[in-house]
């Protein structure tokens, strides 16, 4: 067997499994690529509103923080439930004719991905990973309120809360989001993120996050800042936020 | 002109079909060629060839999915012309990465020639895919299928680009497994 065999035998996988793949990634849109332009536009909604949502992020932390703790699913349900609009938006784009013969799996593949959040809320923590980088889209569409846009509906306060705290375990230490720190650009790290746990997880080995950081560099004893999608957050030392 | 339409005219015989299939899903099916043959004159080729097929196929085919069926069939032309050009490691694209990392899935340097066999591997291969938990399914089919880059796969579905290579890794390592327990 020649590995171009492989290659071409993945002709064998599942239509609806494709399609579900492809929707996911905003891809072969019969017009534009929308997915792609939303997401352009969500990058400079980063740039935007990014102290808003961040303020809101360690206020929920410093309130009710809770690490580690149960009900990821509603966790899930809380960051999937902006993502629909943009979900919902793509998945009719691709493939129109495609939907309602593929009605049961491609409801599947949009409930993990975001579009039923009532259902979503029973997802899991993979629902919960491909939704968290939606989480920033909730705050903006809310007007900068993270817990707002259907968010914590459905959640209890103290999980919502304790979900949404963006942790990092880098050089035998934990730390949690501290807000954005908009005069860096993403550069040298001094050491990059090798693993990811779900939201809902402490990270509790070196050089892991419970989202989808990119590096990072030490600022101080106590902070770090961690990239993320292009734009950088600075991070504080568990003990000391918790102090605070 | 929607897809049942389109279906209509190759059931009727009328070269329309072809202009209609341009028209709707020409741009898509280069862009599929393109990445397995990254030379715009042999991708080209590709869809004319996959024109002709598609023309030929029906009827008495009726796809439920015009674009996935157009798309599976320019996807194996390109492969089977990038193939007959040996060119598979000299070319560019993403095809020679992914083949780079596929290579630690298979025992031999053969070519499936026997379509029984070819037909058992890609039924593999379905079963396998099927069996992913979701995140790592659309990344494998991404990477596999679509023959996307890390880097693409990572902005496209919002992770970081280490998080999409270590679950290529862990798939590969899972597909190595299925494939010698299967004999192949």
């Amino acid at each position: 067997m020649d590995v171009m065999d492989i290659v071409i035998a993945a002709d064998g996988i599942r239509d609806e499994e494709i399609l579900d793949a492809e929707a996911a990634a905003g891809l072969w849109t019969e017009g534009t690529a929308p997915a792609r332009r939303k997401r352009s536009a969500r990058r400079a909604l980063y740039v935007l509103l990014p102290a808003a949502a961040g303020i809101a992020l360690v206020a929920g932390a410093l309130g009710n923080m809770r690490m580690g703790s149960s009900g990821g699913a509603s966790g899930s349900g809380a960051f999937s439930a902006p993502a629909a609009t943009e979900e919902r938006e793509y998945s009719e784009e691709i493939a129109p004719e495609a939907v309602p013969e593929k009605d049961a799996d491609v409801k599947g593949a949009a409930n993990a991905a975001g579009e039923m959040p009532a259902e979503a809320e029973t997802g899991g923590a993979d629902a919960a990973e491909g939704a968290f980088p939606e989480k920033t889209d909730g705050a903006v569409t809310a007007g900068g309120a993270v817990t707002t846009g259907g968010a914590a509906e459905g959640a209890s306060p103290e999980a919502a809360a304790a979900q949404s705290v963006r942790m990092v375990f880098a050089g035998g230490k934990l730390y949690v989001e501290e807000g954005p720190a908009d005069t860096l650009g993403c550069g040298t790290y001094d050491f990059t993120i090798e693993r990811t746990v779900p939201e809902t997880e402490t990270p509790a080995e070196d050089f892991t996050a419970n989202f989808a950081a990119e590096g990072g560099m030490y600022l101080d004893k106590d902070r770090i800042a961690v990239c993320a999608d292009g734009s950088w957050y600075v991070f504080i030392l568990k003990e000391q936020e918790v102090e605070k | 002109m929607n897809d049942n339409e389109i279906i209509d005219l190759y059931w009727a015989r009328s070269e329309r079909a072809i202009a209609e299939t341009d028209i709707k899903y020409g741009s898509y099916l280069k862009a599929v060629a393109m990445r397995i043959l990254a030379a715009a004159e042999d991708a080209e080729e590709s869809v004319n060839d996959t024109y002709l097929r598609a023309w030929n196929a029906m009827p008495p085919d009726r796809p439920s999915v015009l674009r996935l069926f157009l798309g599976k069939i320019t996807r194996r032309l390109s492969l089977n012309r990038l193939r007959a050009q040996k060119t598979a490691k000299r070319g560019g694209g993403v095809i020679p990465e992914v083949l780079d990392e596929l290579s630690e899935c298979v025992p031999s340097g053969q070519n499936v020639e026997n379509e029984i066999l070819a037909r058992e591997l890609a039924e593999t291969i379905a079963a396998f895919t099927a069996g992913l938990p979701e995140d790592e399914r659309r990344i494998f089919i991404l990477r596999v299928y679509e023959l996307m880059p890390v880097r693409e796969i990572a902005e496209r579905l919002s992770f970081s680009e280490s998080k999409v290579k270590t679950t290529l890794f862990r798939t590969r390592k899972k597909l190595a497994e299925v494939l010698r327990k299967e004999g192949m």
